[in-house]
């Protein structure tokens, strides 16, 4: 018997994707679910699987599965799809563990404050603003900015998930 | 005459099948539920014969990938009086059920078919590794045919197979039904009786000195070892189950320290077979805490010694092992990163060693024997849970005999819209040659225009391969020409 050694590009990811795990559980409501790459936050974050569809393409088991989000400490609102699922990173967690693992100590608060973050805009935008507010004798002080374009004050905590380019705060939150 | 015979010979064999069921111990008679599944099917939808079936279902399968699930259905049905050959067809068949869209999830009634049929046969021996299977078959159990099964095999005296059965139950991590909870610590029970006290087989080693095969991948992925899916060995399943089991608590509480100390016990022992020697170690310590107040037993004296020979015969691993590269490792290998260390066993030895005096000096050991206490408790159980399981099971046949009736009915549907497409696509062909006859004399410009618009494919001039004195003629004859042209 030979032994096959394999060469190539190694993984980043440690664990099984979740069609694998889904498709073996005959009810897979209410099961835990995380993702190893989570791991460097140091909140807690989880996936609570609700729904699940399964297909086959071209011999590769794929699909979608819907759940209730835990990203950092915070639940958010209603059932989302989760679209990583065909990556191999994923993890079961016994019923046993369960209660222990979903205590949520610590909520990850992002504060973006136009003071922390750099809110320039693209500078040939800038310079095309600058041109059309001057045709239109439309009067303004300094630069144009970000915060004519995004509501930074707004309280609405769905709006977690965005990725700025910050160059002042460098605890800025990825998806 | 003889078709009368041959009729009555085919009466006397379908009423003979499930007589073996009817004479069951751990359940009565009318558990199977003969009547209702023999009358499951609705009179409405057709009986195809198994041959055509299969062969049109396999065609499906080839042209368009995928065959619908009242045809699974109807050929499961038909699984009656059929040869080896045409097993393996079938087991091929719900590998490329599996593999299509309508393989997620496999329906119940399907489930519950195959593996009547296959006990009807009586070849459930062929069930264990397409159960364990899970992504290539797909026969996740529900609780019914889960209890059919784990029955039939512990009548046959097949206590290995039985024990298979409620390891998949265990897997699924589902303790809402007590029957089915009582059934396989029945079953693990039976076959703690038989292994508990066996020294477990050595693992093959990872052999390094042979051959080595090269190939080229895009990825190497990485193997992972859950806890809990991909166990291979038996005692580790076998462990896992008793504590689960012993955790949910299904002796019930007629005398309460009986029952504690049951779950306790059963606990242990899992956790002594599973190889987690720590975790049952502090447990040990809070149930000593507790105990010693009211000075009660804690555990058994049997239990004790099997942990003991399991913690002397667990395998250990070297800590200063150079890691394998990522292309040579195996599942294997990344299991046998869990082992304990020689340190951590001798730790555990000392630590198991005190407690076991501790428990000692109060008292806390029992001498009583719980396997033959669990199976009586577990069979007076069963019984007064019966009746119940068979009344929601009726339910679920009537249940899957309608929805039988609208798959067969939107299938119908389906085929009749399908081959009114193809014929009003071929009455559309039809029309639009008779058009072009009728509509060519006003078109002849067009038509005479169409020939000079084709397009043409450049000719390619083939390469002549010459030899050098037909070259020297060749090129004779062109100066010639040139010649005569000047």
């Amino acid at each position: 018997l030979s032994i096959m050694k394999l060469f190539g590009r190694q993984s980043f990811f440690h664990g099984k994707s979740l069609m694998e795990l889904t498709a073996q559980l005959k009810n897979p409501k209410g099961r835990v679910v995380t993702r190893l790459a989570f791991e460097r936050y140091p909140e807690k974050s989880y996936y609570i699987l609700s729904h699940v569809e399964h297909g086959y393409h071209k011999g590769n088991l794929t699909g979608y599965a819907w759940g209730t989000r835990v990203f950092r400490g915070y639940t958010f609102p209603g059932v989302r799809r989760i679209d990583s699922g065909g990556k191999r990173d994923w993890h079961l967690i016994p019923k046993e563990e369960e209660e222990e693992f979903c205590k949520i100590d610590k909520v990850y608060k992002p504060n973006f404050t136009p003071e922390k973050i750099d809110t320039q805009l693209p500078p040939l935008m800038e310079i095309v603003l600058k041109r059309n507010l001057k045709q239109r004798n439309v009067a303004f002080e300094g630069t144009p900015n970000l915060e004519g374009f995004y509501d930074f004050n707004s309280k609405d905590e769905t709006k977690r998930g965005l990725y700025f380019n910050s160059l002042k705060d460098s605890e800025s939150q990825s998806v | 005459m003889w078709r009368h015979c041959r009729r009555s010979i085919v009466l006397c064999n379908a009423c003979n099948k499930f007589r073996h069921v009817s004479r069951r111990h751990l359940l009565s008679s009318n558990y199977a539920l003969q009547d209702t599944w023999e009358n499951r099917w609705p009179s409405t939808v057709e009986n195809v014969p198994f041959g055509r079936l299969s062969l049109k279902m396999i065609e499906n399968f080839e042209k368009f990938g995928k065959s619908s699930v009242i045809d699974m259905e109807m050929l499961v049905k038909s699984l009656q009086n059929v040869s080896m050959e045409n097993i393996e067809l079938t087991e091929d068949i719900m590998y490329r059920f599996r593999h299509s869209d309508d393989g997620f999830p496999v329906r119940d009634s399907i489930v519950n078919a195959i593996v009547r049929s296959y006990i009807d046969l009586e070849i459930p021996d062929r069930l264990v590794p397409l159960i364990k299977d899970k992504l290539g078959y797909g026969l996740l159990l529900d609780n019914y045919t889960a209890n059919l099964l784990m029955s039939h095999f512990l009548q046959q005296d097949m206590t290995e197979e039985a024990a298979m059965v409620a390891y998949e139950m265990m897997l699924q991590e589902d303790t809402s039904h007590p029957f089915t909870n009582c059934m396989s610590l029945y079953c693990c029970v039976k076959r703690l009786q038989e292994i508990g006290d066996i020294q477990p087989p050595e693992d093959a080693p990872i052999v390094a000195d042979e051959e080595e095969e090269w190939t080229r991948v895009r990825i190497i992925h990485r193997p992972v070892y859950d806890d809990h899916f991909d166990i291979k060995k038996e005692h580790f399943k076998l462990g896992k189950s008793l504590y689960y089991l012993g955790r949910a608590g299904v002796v019930p509480d007629r005398d309460s320290s009986t029952k504690d100390l049951v779950s306790r016990s059963l606990q242990f022992v899992g956790l002594g077979l599973y190889n987690k020697f720590s975790k049952a170690l502090d447990l040990l310590e809070t149930w000593i805490t507790a105990a010693k107040t009211n000075n009660t037993p804690v555990l058994c004296q049997k239990q004790i010694e099997t942990f003991k020979n399991h913690l002397e015969w667990s395998p250990t691993r070297d800590p200063e092992e150079e890691e394998l590269e990522l292309g040579q490792q195996t599942q294997d290998y990344v299991a046998r990163k869990l082992y304990l260390t020689e340190e951590e066993k001798a730790a555990c030895m000392e630590r198991f060693e005190k407690l076991t005096e501790e428990l000692k000096s109060f008292g806390g050991i029992s001498d009583q024997e719980i396997y033959s206490y669990i199976l009586n408790n577990v069979q007076e159980q069963m019984k007064n849970l019966e009746g119940q399981e068979k009344s929601s099971q009726e339910k679920r046949y009537q249940d899957w005999k309608t929805e039988m009736l609208n798959l067969y009915k939107e299938q119908m549907k389906e085929e009749s819209r399908l081959r009114k497409q193809q014929e009003i696509e071929l009455k559309m062909a039809e029309m639009a040659e008779k058009e072009e006859l009728i509509l060519a004399h006003e078109k002849k410009r067009e038509i005479l225009l169409a020939r000079f618009r084709v397009p043409v494919e450049a000719k390619r001039k083939e390469k002549e391969e010459l030899d050098e004195d037909e070259l020297e003629e060749r090129m004779k004859n062109k100066r010639s020409i040139i010649k005569k042209k000047k």
